[in-house]
């Protein structure tokens, strides 16, 4: 392709400065950051279906809940991570759709908590209810942000390789 | 083999007017694609009323009819029907279009979450049918719950998986790079 077809067509493209070496570890970090979503959510859904489907309440120190709740911190860490990058490396948008996903993690995990400390039960009250509603649907909303951060990142990928410009 | 032969020169290079209408398909799908997200977030958060809201009413009787009208009774119910029906129904344009610029990976993976939200969509009938007064088996229909979950997210991750393809072939497209081969 000519330089200016190219730079024409380079316009638009977030590449940043970081580099191929660098987007493709970042990328693998986002990878890690999708494995971490789906314990959660299978997690998640067990402890929603078996254990606070009827009567019985959830505590903080259920072992269940443990490794539901040190997933989520892997996310919010994972996430951090590549939101870090996307301001250090002039990659706007990856920034701008992990820092969505961050304060979703943060909201959710909050309705979280209020989920557990206001009885952490099906039947523990409308306070309850909400707090489960509200992590659910944010910890959704944070998974499709860090999904469209992690697709910019990609592209990025692809342009440079395409270009030739590591 | 190459993935889009019909679409390139032997060397594997696109037509300049040819890359132009592939890509105006392929930002098509871009859109069907961000509304499908859209419909797949209302889908969880519709499902979450239900989950935490909806109880099955005692008359509920075990039969197609009865549970399938249950479905058009509860607000909450419906809409979460309905915005998973709107997000599957998403898969149709993308799969047309997606078979217009011959993205097979694509076509394959909107089929494959079609077919996880079918199977969803049976569990969701179970899960009733079991929770009615005179079935009332906890196991199954917790069971039923857990496959209904367990498939939209099998749904959510092919639909996610079909846009890296869709994003290669809009770089390769733009760039005019040479069509990717399967074999050596």
């Amino acid at each position: 392709m000519e330089d200016a077809k190219l730079d024409a067509a380079l316009k638009g493209e977030e590449i940043g400065n970081l580099g191929l070496v660098g987007l493709r570890l970042t990328l693998k970090l986002c990878y890690a950051n999708f494995i971490a979503y789906l314990v959660l959510y299978v997690t998640g859904m067990y402890i929603n279906i078996y254990i606070t489907g009827g009567v019985t309440t959830i505590g903080i120190s259920d072992p269940s809940n443990m490794i539901h709740m040190v997933t989520a911190i892997l996310n919010f860490v994972f996430t951090f991570i590549v939101m870090v990058v996307g301001f250090l490396y002039a990659m706007r948008k990856v920034a701008m759709f992990s820092l969505g996903a961050v304060v979703c993690l943060i909201v959710g995990t909050l309705g979280g908590l209020v989920f557990l400390e206001t009885g952490g039960g099906r039947l523990s009250g409308a306070d309850t209810l909400a707090g489960g509603w509200i992590m659910s649907i944010l910890f959704m909303l944070a998974l499709f942000l860090s999904y469209y951060a992690t697709l910019k990142i990609m592209r990025a990928i692809k342009v440079l390789e395409a270009t030739n410009r590591i | 083999m190459r993935l889009t032969d019909q679409n390139s020169d032997p060397e594997g290079f696109v037509e300049p007017e040819r890359g132009e209408e592939v890509g105006k398909t392929l930002h098509r799908i871009f859109l069907f694609l961000y509304l499908q997200f859209a419909f797949y977030w209302a889908t969880i958060a519709a499902g979450m009323f239900v989950n935490y809201y909806y109880v099955i009413p005692s008359n509920l009787q075990p039969n197609f009819t009865s549970i399938f009208l249950q479905l058009f009774a509860a607000p909450s119910l419906f809409a979460h029907v309905a915005f998973a029906v709107l997000s599957t129904s998403m898969s149709i344009p993308v799969i047309v279009l997606a078979m217009r610029v011959k993205l097979k990976q694509v076509v394959l993976l909107h089929a494959g979450a079609i077919t996880a939200r079918m199977v969803g969509f049976v569990c969701g009938m179970l899960f009733m049918y079991f929770g009615t007064s005179s079935i009332t088996n906890g196991d199954l229909d917790n069971l039923s719950t857990f496959i209904m979950a367990s498939v939209f997210l099998t749904a959510v991750i092919l639909t996610f998986m079909s846009r890296i393809f869709i994003v290669s072939e809009d770089v390769r497209i733009k760039f005019q790079v040479p069509a990717p081969t399967l074999t050596g």
